[in-house]
């Protein structure tokens, strides 16, 4: 009863140690990857911030329904490149992603409060 | 943190660019040919080379409508649409058009179109079968052989790859503009430098504005979301608000005589005494439903959607219109596609448009010969060159090289198959997509020197044959077209004997290049090391 959790966690380390191993060995495929990760936030990360806060602004916008769509969709490729450059702007990956994250969830979230879709 | 941000920057502008320069370089290449596209569309048209400019064309623009309805009348009564389009400036001629019924398997139906030549108002000569300057429009967001929407994803992609390279590139210029005096470097990627500098800084707002509003242009398809959001309806409710449409009478059921036309041009003449009409549409004719739209041209104003009246055919009565005063944000919107498609320019302004194209393809190919080149120069003699390093330098090749040639193969098509050809239209485009293939392949062999000088020969050749050929299969040459002032066709054939003798040129100059240019492979430098005393 007593060997489960002490078998469990050297398991648990010896994955992480075996991975960050693998990363250190091998240089390349980790800035391969952290690129990957980068392009992948910046790509398909922009795009959905994008889509969440246009979608967001021309719900909230004080205009006509077209008014609000057309303004918004005319803004919508520089938010997207906005969103792009930010993420290979800052430095640490981490903070790219759950800043990108959070804020489009954010996003997402508000906007299904207003419209009643919870 | 400044310093990581310009080699940030410069990693992005680097790899963005070089992913997807090769597309970008086909898009701007067709997109700069577009501008042309109903000179290249006359060019292609030989019967309606002869085909004068009206000297009172809005005169005569209300008795060419009149005279329309009679002969549409007359031959299409039965059929469910008539389109009347009229001459504009740089289309000379006059179609009067109905749709057959559709085939089975059609999405739309086809017109029978007859061309008419305004001045006489005479049938004009049967068209040949061609795309004409509509397929480097169509090629220039559609792509070809594959599916439109996809290809258009794949052009918005490398068009937002495109906007991030400006803008990065922006980042990074001030400190290129440093290094360049800073230290000097080998005078091959230098002087490519220095073109790629130049080429987008002189014509940097017209990068930028070209790039984002032709993303605008498919903002529809890229994102929809507010449109979704906001309409319960969706995207049908955004475009049903947004366009004139027929609320009052397209329930009607029943058949009812239209009214007469005259009726319908007077309102228009009397709410723009000067309309300038590109195209009277009529859909359902002779039903109770029917609808009259009448099109004008929106002359200089910075508006893409065509005002349009909308009447009911039965009644006589205006159902709909397009908005006189358009608010901020959609004079915002029209105004950025307006600005990429460029339907507003004049002469100048066109030409403008156009060197600011040639920029873009300079900019672009220099680029990516820029990034060969570099690494070429860091690559040591003995060492092989990485398959990377084949590979862009082929696909510079192909691309920079091919795609010219395969215009002047467009063109050649054109003026050598037979009129009766079957599918001719495709035919022309496949000689277009064989010859890129052609050059493509031969990358595949070699890219050294030699090969680029080959490509430029042949170049110089093809564009050469292009106004001879013409001279040799119509009536008219480049002589005639000055004597006659047929400027477009004149224009059309000097800028390719221009091109050729810029081709020539570029052969002489990679002839004179230094033989230890860093672009001959290994092997053959080699070959000239051991050959040197």
């Amino acid at each position: 009863m007593q060997a489960h959790p002490l078998n469990a966690q050297p398991t648990k380390l010896r994955v992480i140690e075996l991975l960050s191993q693998f990363f250190k060995l091998s240089p390349i495929f980790s800035y391969r990857f952290s690129v990957f990760l980068r392009f992948l936030i910046a790509i398909v990360g922009g795009y959905s911030f994008t889509a969440a806060s246009t979608a967001l602004l021309s719900f909230l916008l004080p205009l006509t329904k077209s008014d609000a769509v057309l303004l918004c969709v005319s803004l919508s490729i520089l938010i997207y490149a906005l969103v792009f450059i930010y993420a290979f702007y800052i430095k640490s990956l981490k903070t790219v992603w759950i800043s990108i994250l959070l804020t489009t969830s954010a996003q997402i979230c508000l906007l299904a409060v207003l419209k009643g879709w919870l | 943190m400044k310093d990581s941000f310009f080699r940030s920057m410069t990693w992005l502008h680097t790899w963005v660019g070089l992913l997807v320069c090769w597309l970008l370089y086909l898009i701007f290449f067709a997109g700069t040919l577009s501008f042309f596209r109903d000179e290249i569309t006359l060019w292609n048209q030989p019967a309606i080379h002869n085909v004068q400019a009206q000297t009172q064309r809005i005169e005569a623009q209300k008795q060419q409508i009149i005279t329309g309805f009679d002969y549409l009348a007359n031959h299409g009564a039965n059929s469910s649409s008539w389109r009347i389009t009229l001459p504009e400036p740089r289309i000379p001629y006059l179609i009067y058009g109905y749709a057959k019924p559709k085939e089975p398997g059609q999405r739309r139906s086809k017109f029978e179109n007859t061309q008419l030549n305004p001045n006489t108002m005479q049938e004009l000569e049967p068209f040949v079968d061609t795309k004409g300057g509509n397929f480097f429009y169509r090629l220039h967001y559609d792509l070809h052989y594959m599916d439109a929407i996809t290809a258009r994803w794949i052009v918005c992609f490398a068009s937002f790859f495109m906007l991030i390279a400006i803008i990065s590139g922006v980042v990074i210029h001030k400190r290129i503009f440093k290094d360049m005096f800073s230290f000097r470097r080998n005078k091959g990627s230098r002087t490519w430098l220095d073109t790629h500098n130049l080429s987008s800084v002189l014509a940097l707002p017209f990068h930028l504005m070209i790039t984002y509003t032709g993303m605008i242009t498919l903002i529809f398809m890229l994102f929809p979301y507010p449109a979704k959001v906001t309409y319960d309806n969706g995207m049908r409710g955004f475009f049903n608000d947004v366009t004139p449409r027929n609320t009052m009478t397209d329930k009607a059921k029943g058949e009812l005589p239209m009214v007469p036309i005259q009726r319908i041009l007077d309102q228009v003449y009397t709410k723009w005494p000067h309309a300038d009409i590109t195209r009277v549409q009529v859909n359902q004719p002779n039903m109770a439903a029917s609808t009259i739209t009448v099109l004008v041209s929106a002359g200089k104003t910075l508006r893409d959607q065509a005002p349009r009246l909308i009447f009911s055919g039965a009644t006589g009565q205006m159902v709909a219109k397009t908005d006189d005063e358009l608010t901020s944000s959609k004079a915002l919107y029209e105004s950025l596609n307006s600005m990429h498609t460029g339907r507003l320019a004049t002469w100048l302004l066109r030409w403008l448009y156009v060197l600011g194209g040639i920029a873009g393809c300079v900019m672009i190919g220099s680029g990516c010969i820029m990034w060969a080149k570099r690494i070429r120069e860091r690559t040591k003699n003995n060492v092989k060159p990485s398959f990377g390093l084949k590979l862009v330098e082929g696909l510079n090749l192909a691309t920079i090289m091919g795609l010219p040639l395969a215009t002047c193969a467009f063109f050649i098509a054109n003026r050598l198959l037979s009129p009766t050809t079957a599918e001719r239209a495709d035919k022309e485009i496949l000689a277009f997509f064989l010859t890129w293939l052609a050059v493509a392949l031969l990358a595949l062999i070699k890219r050294d020197t030699l090969q680029w000088r080959v490509m430029a020969a042949i170049n110089a050749v093809a564009c050469l044959s292009v106004p001879v050929i013409n001279a040799l299969t119509t009536n008219g040459n480049i002589v005639s077209y000055l004597m006659h002032k047929q400027w477009a066709l004149f224009t059309f054939d000097a800028l390719f004997l221009l091109f050729s003798i810029l081709f020539f040129i570029q052969t002489e100059k990679l002839r004179t290049a230094k033989s230890n240019s860093k672009t001959i492979s290994p092997s053959q430098s080699n070959n000239l090391k051991r050959q040197k005393p």
